[in-house]
Formats: C-alpha cells, structure tokens, sequence
C-alpha cells in the first residue's frame, strides 16, 4: 500500500503517457524538416494535450484492478504522519484478510476535509470509506454524500459500539433510524487544571464550588470573576462564538432548544432559561471575565493559552494532553486532569469520530467491511496505545489497559486514561443527528458573535436565530426529538461515584471503573 | 534563412493552441459552468437542478450578501493608502538614501511574503488580550482596541494586512515609472526657481498618471476581490463584518451550497467589470 497525496495511480501513469506523445509530436517534427512546427505535428500535439487534459478533468482510473481485485480508497483526517505505521498496519491486515480487495489511504488535513471532499466529489473522485468528525457528519449525510449502511454490516452494531456514540451516527427516516456511519474513536472531554494558578487564585482540587474548583459551568463562570478581581487574568475559557459550544451545552444544562410540533421540529430558544443561560455567558464576556478569543477562535485557543499558563483550566479532549508535555512541559508538570466539566445533568460532552461509507462507492459492501474493520474492538485498542483516547467500542472498555490502574512512568496522561475511562458512563455525544444541526448551529454561533462583538440584545438575538433555524427545520427532511440528545440527570453522592438514571444516550459501560481523577493532583 | 514554409499560416494558432486550450476549458469553461450553476440547486454530491433565479433572489433579498457587497466596497479605502504608502515608498528609494542601502529589499519583502504566513504573524500582533498593538497602546494610557472583533476595526485590521502586503509591489511600479521622468524636466524646473514640493506636484506627479492609473485600477480590483488577508487575519469574526468572497468561500465549500456560491461569484463579478468600465472610461476621458 502506497499512500498518496490526492491523485490515483493511474491518471499520473495515463497523464504521462499523454505527455509522451506530446515529445515525440515535437521531437518528430524537429528533425523531420525545416518547419519548427508541421501541420501533422501541432495536430498531434493538440490531440495529446487534449487527451492529457481529458485525463485530468474527467478521470482514467479504474476502481477494479486487472486480476478482477477490488480497489477501495479511504480518507483520514490528520492521522499521518503520526499514525502511519498503525493505519497502514491496520490496513495491510485487513488486506490479508479480505482476499481481492486492496485499500489506497489518503489522510487529508483537518481544515481542508469538507474542502476536499467537495472538490472531490464534484470531480467524480469520491473516496469510498471516509473519516468524519461528529460536526460534518451531518452536514455530508444532508449533502448526499453517504449511504445508509444497515444492509451492508453482517453484525448488530448495537452489540458492539457504545450506544451514545452509535446513536449520533443514525438519521432519522421517517419511523426508521438509518445507520449512516460507524462511530471510530472518541475523546470524552476532561477538564485540565493548572494547579499552580489556581491555588494562585485561591481555589483548590477538593470540593465542588466555594473554594473547590467547580465542576460545572455557571459554577466555574461564577468563580472565574472572583478569579479575575484577584489574579487579573482568566480563571478559564470555553468556544462562545466561532465553533460554538453553547448549544451543546445548553443540551447537557438539560435546556432543549428544540421543541417538537405536528409539523415537526422547531426552535425553542425563546425560552426564558435558554435566554437567561445565554445572559449569563454574554455578560460575562463582555465584562471582561472570559478573555476575547472565547467570540472568535474556536477550540485551539483553548490549548494554546493553557500552554502559555494564559487560563487555568480548559475543558478538552484527553489527546491534546501530548501536545501540551511537548509544546509546554512546565505546565504539563502542573496539570490536574478531572473529568470534563458538565452542566446540571452532570454529563460531559463527548466528541465522536466516524467512518462512513461514500454514495458514490460501487464497492459498499467492501466499503463497509472496512469501516467496520477500522473501528472494530482490536483496531481500536490498538489505536488507544498509541494516542491518548478513548474507544467507541465496549469490548475494548474491558480491556486490562483501561480497567487497570496506570503505571506511574505514564504521568498525566495515563492519569487522564483512567478519569476519562471512569467517566465514559456518563459521557454524552449531545450532537444532534439532525441534517439541519450544522446550519443551526452556523445560525446560532454568527448571531452570538454579534451579541458578543457588536453588544446585540441576547433576547432580540434568540429571536433572530429561532426565525432562522424555524426556516432551516422546515426546509429538512421531518425530525422528531429522538434525534436531540436528551440524556437523564447523574445524581452525585457525596461528589464521588455516580448513579445513573439514563432515558436516552447514555453509556453504559461495565461498573466498577472507579471514579478516578475526582481527587486531582497527579504526582 | 526564411522559407515559405517557416510562415505557414498554422503555425502562430499552434503555438497559440496550448494555452488557448487551458485557458477555454480552465477559465472561459470553468466561468461558464459557473454561470450554470448560479441557476440550480447544487451540492457537487446529488446532480444540479435547475432553480431559475431563486438564488439570485435569495442574495438580493437577504441582508448577508449585500453587507458583505458594502463591506468590499468600504475595503477600497485600502487603495488611496496603498497609492500614497507606495507612492512614497518608491520616492524614498528613488532619492537613493545611502542611509539606507537595503530600503528596496525591506520594502518588497511583504509582497514575496506568503499572505497567510504574513496575516498569521498580523493576527499575533492584533490579539486583543496580548498582541503587541494592544500592549502598546497601553503603554500610552490608550484603552485596549477590539482588533479582531469589533466594528469597524475588524476590516480596518484587514486592510492594515493588505496595505503591508501590497504597496512594495506597486511602489516598484512607480519606481519605474519615476524612472521614465526626465532629469533634465525637473531640473529646468528647479533653475526656474520652483521648489521641491512644486517640482513634485508640477512635473514628477503628472508624468507619472500613467502608472498612477495602473496601481489605481489593479489596487482596487484587488481589494474588491479579496479574500487571504480577511479570512485569515479576522477569521472568527462574524461573516458580516467580512467581505463578498469569505463569504463566497463559506457559502461553497462550508454550506455545500454551489448554486447559492456561484449566483454571489457571478454578481461579485458584474460589480467589478462594471467598476473596472467605470475606472477605465473615467482614465481614458481624462486623457482626452
């Protein structure tokens, strides 16, 4: 398996054989008289580079190689080159066990995925498997750009996946709910902690609220202005504007910003909760208690100012925790990891990676086999041992790495590991399977922008924003509100273990993982 | 030696095909296609479907599009500042200042600079909690200023950006035009008692309209299609303090609506040919 950039095999091969012509067009005519250019010559000439264009504009590849095996192309996002050798190694050893069929392997940046996948299609090119992130997910599912998968899996995915995970991957249709794509690896969100700043800030690990470090966010927002007046600098921040996190959050404050009528869904933001929540987060930006970048860069601002002890505690995904012992080893030394902060229903949001399988594939079944392979229990195992996250899969929650304490020469990171692990019951995907969540959400966070950086009204605002997701609703396919993550409430005992009562999304995973992490300090 | 055939009548059209074809199926074709798409509902994933001109009412009828529109037209206030920066940029390298022997070098390196790399380091000096800018004007006692995020200093900041990254190229257009001015001109002007202001305005200013129309017409061509300098320097700030292409980029490969791209591309480009006619016709009167 050779990894490639963007173009397949055989267009370079027939570009340059088109090329070719083109030299002997020229070489011929050169030594054939005294005219620089025959009439012969520039007609073939012309027919080469029409047919090297030709090649280029519409495509010469073939999917199926001559000995009648198939070729199927799969798109990551940003695994190379630091994953190389296990995807390839995944690959190879799917490769070995589906006799016939061969797997291409393009990784494509972060940013440029929707980009590429567009282009891509618009050209004919679409990969056959490829890998989303929660956020786009829909978006491409709303495009037409990926197939139900039910048909093609020759197992119940319910049995294997996680079910808060597997639930974001399925669409409504009517009274079905298709399964559009196979959740990968997962990084429920932890909460770091610079310890050094926040004893600065006289708030300390134990506890929840008062002097303790709260674990939720109108409890934080509330410390972070006490914070503020002592330190002069901010206690944390959170996405409010670009790649806003508030709707999410409205979700895990259990505020429902969606509502369900004969029609079918509409928007529920004039709520006076969901207003009042709203105030909160807008005055606090505006008083200067959350730092600017909060409105317009999205979630990198997070890591990059907890690397530069700018804020003491973020709330992200565990895998970012190699990047900041490299990028920053003195804040590193002082980091704390607890499970991510959460609202009143005491659940942390839960970011998912999926695999799904392209319409345009003419190998779906193939397709599926290895989407499936990818995301299998082994595959995914394999991949926790390599990056600090966490799998979609219950098998893999089973397994002695994530049930045993961490060795000590782990440090931080496998301390996350265990308080993640621990955490996994009550983590939530609050993405909504709507086709329309990424335009509502686009809606939502270019008018809070606004709020923030031209001082709107929040309540004129909602107002504007429900206006425009009722639009948004009414142009999609009919949902309901099984579609909205509406998971029950954890009830805390004594700020240690946790009982669930789950109605919907939640995760169940085996009991008896400890609640780790909720002291703290980590040697 | 030159025979008949070396003049066969085929010979300029075939040095002429290659890039006669490139340019009909990459520019004129992809234009067309352009167009096509402006009329349907497309998403590049399902086949186009004819619409009519209901993209073209949605832009028109929507405040977004039309903001954006009056956002690139307030973007060429970026020119005049373009003209006068390289204007005298290229004066002071034309006085040769032995002073500063490397001046041409330090002045051309923002064009050669990539732009995102050079709006990248802008948006460190722009942050508002601890960019440079901020810092230094604190140091003056002057409130910190909302570079990224707030009205009007969220396109004023780009335009800073495409300011830097554009006048050390047309300063070596009036470089060269200062080079075609004759010595002897200005000289007879200066036996004849004017002063340097006088020389200036009288003689060096007006042999230069040539060039000065040029930086003029392409300066704000460019500033009415750009798109690097914006989208990275205020990215996260909210589309509508941005201007016509981000959001053309949005629309397309964001939203996945082609057709609704391609109806604001096609109208972004009637406003500049007919800027462009306007610029044009105004030169050429003034010229007559």
């Amino acid at each position: 398996m050779r990894r490639r950039a963007g173009q397949r095999p055989g267009e370079q091969i027939r570009a340059g054989q088109a090329g070719a012509e083109f030299d002997r067009a020229e070489v011929g005519t050169r030594h054939g008289g005294d005219a620089l250019v025959s009439r012969r010559g520039a007609l073939r000439a012309l027919a080469a580079g029409a047919a090297a264009l030709a090649c280029g504009v519409g495509g010469c590849s073939r999917r199926d190689g001559a000995g009648g095996s198939a070729t199927i192309e799969i798109w990551t996002l940003a695994l190379s080159p630091f994953f190389d050798n296990y995807i390839k190694g995944r690959i190879e050893a799917f490769e070995a066990a589906t006799p016939g069929v061969r797997v291409t392997w393009v990784d494509v940046p972060y940013d440029a995925l929707q980009r590429k996948l567009i282009a891509a299609a618009a050209a004919g090119k679409m990969p056959d498997v490829v890998n989303l992130p929660d956020l786009s997910f829909a978006r491409f599912v709303a495009l037409g750009a990926l197939r139900p998968i039910d048909a093609e899996l020759d197992f119940d995915p319910a049995s294997v996946y996680l079910e808060s995970a597997l639930t974001m991957c399925r669409m409504e249709r009517g009274e079905r709910m298709e399964l559009y794509a196979l959740p990968w690896y997962v990084s429920p969100q932890a909460t770091l902690i610079n310890t050094k700043l926040i004893e600065a800030g006289g708030l300390t690990l134990e506890g929840d609220g008062a002097s303790g470090l709260s674990r939720h966010w109108l409890g934080l927002l509330g410390q972070a202005a006490e914070y503020k007046n002592r330190t002069q600098e901010f206690l944390f921040s959170q996405s409010l504007g670009e790649e806003s996190q508030l709707p999410i959050m409205l979700l895990a404050e259990g505020l429902v910003p969606l509502r369900e009528t004969p029609e079918g869904l509409r928007a529920n933001l004039k709520d006076p909760a969901i207003t009042a929540y709203m105030e909160r987060w807008a005055a606090a930006f505006r008083e200067g208690v959350l730092p600017r970048a909060a409105a317009t860069i999205g979630h990198s601002h997070l890591t990059e100012m907890y690397q530069q002890g700018r804020v003491a505690v973020i709330a992200t995904g565990p895998q970012f925790l190699d990047r900041i012992r490299k990028a920053a080893p003195s804040v590193y030394e002082t980091t704390a990891v607890r499970e991510g902060v959460s609202g009143a229903l005491g659940r942390n949001h839960m970011p998912v990676m999926v695999l799904g399988v392209s319409s345009a594939t003419t190998r779906p079944r193939e397709a599926a086999a290895l989407a499936a392979w990818m995301t299998s229990a082994a595959s995914q195992l394999e991949f926790c041992r390599v990056v600090p996250i966490m799998p979609s899969t219950k098998a893999t929650l089973n397994d002695p790495y994530f049930v045993d304490p961490p060795r000590p020469e782990e440090g931080v990171i496998g301390e996350a590991r265990r308080v993640i692990a621990a955490s996994l019951s009550k983590s939530v995907a609050f993405t909504a399977s709507l086709e329309t969540w990424p335009d509502l959400r686009r809606a939502f966070q270019e008018e809070f922008k606004r709020v923030m950086t031209d001082g709107r009204d929040v309540g004129e605002a909602m107002g504007r924003v429900e206006r425009e997701w009722d639009v948004l609703l009414k142009s999609a396919p009919r949902a309901t509100l099984r579609s909205v993550p509406r998971p029950g409430r954890v009830e805390s005992r004594g700020g240690e273990r946790s009982r669930l009562v789950d109605r919907t999304g939640g995760t169940p995973v085996p009991p008896g993982k400890g609640d780790a992490g909720r002291s703290g300090r980590i040697a | 030696v030159s025979t008949a055939r070396n003049h066969h009548p085929l010979t300029p059209y075939a040095f002429l095909a290659p890039a006669s074809v490139v340019l009909a199926i990459f520019i004129l074709g992809a234009a067309l296609q352009v167009v096509w798409f402006s009329f349907t509902s497309y998403s590049a994933f399902t086949p186009a479907e004819f619409v009519g001109v209901a993209n073209y009412r949605e832009l028109l009828t929507k405040d977004l599009f039309l903001i954006c529109l009056l956002n690139s037209a307030a973007y060429l206030f970026v020119t005049p500042v373009i003209v006068v920066l390289s204007l005298l940029a290229a004066i002071a390298v034309d006085a040769r200042l032995r002073a500063l022997p490397g001046l041409r070098l330090l002045l051309f390196l923002p064009v050669v600079t990539p732009a995102v790399v050079g709006a990248l380091a802008w948006r460190l000096v722009f942050d508002e909690n601890n960019g440079l800018l901020n810092d230094a004007l604190g140091v003056v006692g002057i409130e910190p200023v909302r570079w990224l995020s707030e009205r009007p200093w969220t396109l004023m900041s780009a335009m800073l950006v495409t300011a830097w990254k554009g006048f050390g190229f047309y300063m070596m257009v009036f470089l060269a035009g200062l080079l075609t001015v004759p010595r002897d001109l200005r000289e007879a002007a200066a036996i004849d008692g004017a002063t340097r202001p006088q020389v200036f305005w009288t003689v060096t200013l007006p042999a230069l309209r040539p060039s000065l129309v040029l930086v003029v017409v392409v300066s704000s061509i460019s500033a009415l299609k750009v798109f690097d300098e914006v989208f990275v320097t205020i990215a996260g700030a909210p589309i509508t303090h941005q201007t016509a292409v981000p959001l053309i980029y949005q629309l397309a490969f964001e939203r996945g609506q082609f057709g609704l791209a391609s109806a604001a591309g096609v109208l972004l480009f009637v406003v500049i040919l007919a800027f462009s006619i306007v610029n044009m016709r105004l030169s050429a009167g003034r010229k007559a």
